[in-house]
């Protein structure tokens, strides 16, 4: 079987899979699929902290506030700028935002067609506008919010060195609140929708690692946390998450305690279902998810399990901040250079940015894991443990499953895994 | 960035920045927001935000995305297409490399009526790792802003 893809969302790649159906095993595996941004190191060289986090937002449209948002706690590490409450609740909405484009997208748009057999979303769009309807409803809302903090949908532009440069409105803010309000219904539809469907069973064992959940589920953070053990400060992640290469793939991959790893969504639910919200612990009740789950098709469950904890939080932190009221705040950045970590829970997984600056201020290195990257060993292992337990399936049917096992992870081109060939031996 | 519903033009630039050329609509968008435009007229950077840009385009009347297009023709060559005409919308999938456009505004036709869709491209010379537009790209901005500015 072989799995080509040609065009990606501003990024190309391709997964090659083939399946030696006679002997039962996945002869080769090759998800070239991503492209840790290797390039962003040359690029950054030499320019100012201030200049930093705007060229981070540009390296994926997608993730535009993680990486704004890893950047700038990298930075403020590096250099010792403290940020206050305030700024870590506006940057927890920020992420909640965009987590909730991310998920909502992938749920309605890449695993909504697998599980109702249609290519892609295009054809519901006719047959059940509803249900489209609902799924760009519930997506302005995660734009509203991104729009709202970051001054606009995609690539913020209010988060900076050490706070914002400029602070929502608290009427942008009571109107948004009404709007995460109303979504209620559509959520529960949503909720409805995917309990129906049913989910393929994989079971596998592997390392789930994410940020700890010290104020609350994983969002951004300053401590990573795995089921192997890890415990460790963000600052260590380069001695936690060690990235290396396959012989077979020009992508970089990571591992941490143990050959594989997981990170994203299933893993923060893993290691941090007891401080979800507690609409979002009924819902994955409801959906029969279980914190001691190892299948990654399940991935899915608790993408929408997240969707509906970061509506409801961010309803909370609404009202903490409107209650406290928003203050602009002065920055300080101490003078002379650093090196620093920084890390936040991105809708894939983990993030990680790491700078070196020098005594002006101007970057010396920098280096940054996403989570794609992460999850790569794992899907591979993953694929490798599928195919004998499928092989009683019709060829299109193995294709399928293997696609919608790549696309669980939701990696950063998981649209385009729609577009397959496949060839068996 | 007020919208009036129905009334207006916006002005989608789309790419990034961080791949050469690519970033050709950002720095057209960037230099129409510093210029005195008619009321009823936003200009947005849209920047690689995928289906995101559906809901950029809602309540406009007329959309001018403005991007780099792979035409086959000399770097800095400048061309303006109607996306409205579905012929016009294949062929731009083709070669609109990687924005995911043609797909959005297929969605968008099967959801409701379409607002009038121009797309005012530039031929890169390069889209590869690196900010800077290339010199034969820096070079046809100023008449592609022209060009923008006419159509409006």
């Amino acid at each position: 079987m072989n799995i080509e893809i040609k065009h990606l969302a501003r990024m190309e790649g391709h997964a090659n899979l083939v399946v030696d159906a006679a002997n039962g095993e996945l002869k080769e595996c090759r998800l070239e699929i991503v492209e840790s941004p290797r390039f962003f190191e040359v690029m950054l060289k030499g320019r100012h902290y201030s200049d930093v986090a705007p060229i981070a937002a540009r390296i994926c449209g997608v993730c535009s506030v993680s990486h704004t948002l890893a950047s700038l706690a990298a930075t403020e590490n590096a250099l010792g700028v403290r940020v206050s409450e305030q700024t870590l609740g506006l940057r927890r909405l920020l992420s909640y935002g965009e987590n909730l484009q991310s998920h909502l997208l992938h749920l309605y748009f890449m695993a909504v067609p697998d599980y109702l057999g249609v290519p892609s979303i295009l054809p519901l769009a006719k047959t059940r506008r509803e249900l489209v309807a609902r799924a760009l409803r519930l997506k302005k809302l995660g734009n509203d919010l991104v729009q709202v903090i970051g001054g606009r949908p995609v690539h913020p532009v209010t988060p900076r060195v050490g706070g914002f440069s400029v602070l929502p409105a608290a009427a942008a803010l009571k109107e948004l609140r009404r709007h995460l309000v109303t979504a209620l219904g559509d959520l529960e539809e949503t909720v409805a929708l995917f309990a129906s469907f049913r989910v393929p069973e994989l079971e596998r064992d592997t390392e789930y690692l994410c940020l700890a959940a010290d104020a609350g589920y994983p969002s951004v953070g300053e401590r990573i946390i795995s089921s192997d053990g890890v415990n460790a400060p963000v600052h260590d992640f380069a001695q936690v998450v060690r990235e290396y290469f396959q012989p077979h793939s020009t992508a970089k991959f990571a591992r941490a305690s143990r050959d594989t790893l997981m990170v994203g969504p299933l893993a923060r639910y893993r290691n941090a279902a007891a401080q979800l919200s507690p609409m979002a612990r009924k819902v994955a009740a409801a959906l029969s998810l279980d914190p001691s789950t190892r299948n990654p098709y399940q991935g899915n469950l608790a993408r929408l399990t997240e969707v509906v904890h970061f509506f409801e939080e961010a309803i909370h932190l609404i009202d903490s901040l409107l209650l406290k009221g928003l203050r602009p705040e002065s920055i300080w950045v101490p003078p002379g250079g650093g090196a620093g970590a920084g890390a936040v829970e991105a809708p894939r997984g983990t993030l990680f940015h790491a700078y070196a600056y020098d005594e002006q201020g101007r970057i010396t290195s920098a280096n940054c894991i996403i989570p794609t990257a992460q999850n790569l060993g794992n899907i591979e292992a993953d694929l490798r443990a599928l195919v004998p337990g499928l092989l009683h399936l019709p060829q299109p049917e193995i294709t399928a499953r293997l696609e919608m096992l790549i696309r669980a992870y939701d990696p950063c081109i998981s649209c385009s895994t729609h577009l397959v060939k496949v060839e068996y031996l | 960035m007020t919208k009036d519903k129905g009334q207006i033009t916006i002005i989608l630039g789309l790419g990034n920045p961080l791949m050469g050329d690519d970033g050709l609509g950002i720095v057209a968008v960037e230099r129409l927001a510093e210029m005195d435009l008619p009321d009823g007229v936003a200009v947005m950077d849209g920047g690689t935000g995928g289906l995101t840009l559906l809901h950029l385009m809602e309540g406009a009347r007329r959309v001018i995305f403005v991007d780099a297009v792979e035409m086959g023709r000399a770097p800095g060559h400048i061309a303006c297409f109607d996306l409205g005409r579905a012929e016009v919308a294949e062929q731009a999938a083709l070669s609109l490399h990687h924005s995911g456009l043609p797909q959005i505004l297929a969605l968008a036709r099967e959801l409701g009526p379409l607002p009038k869709v121009i797309l005012c491209g530039v031929q890169p010379a390069g889209v590869a790792p690196g900010m800077g537009l290339s010199p034969p790209v820096a070079a046809a901005l100023p008449e592609l802003l022209e060009l923008i500015r006419r159509c409006i």
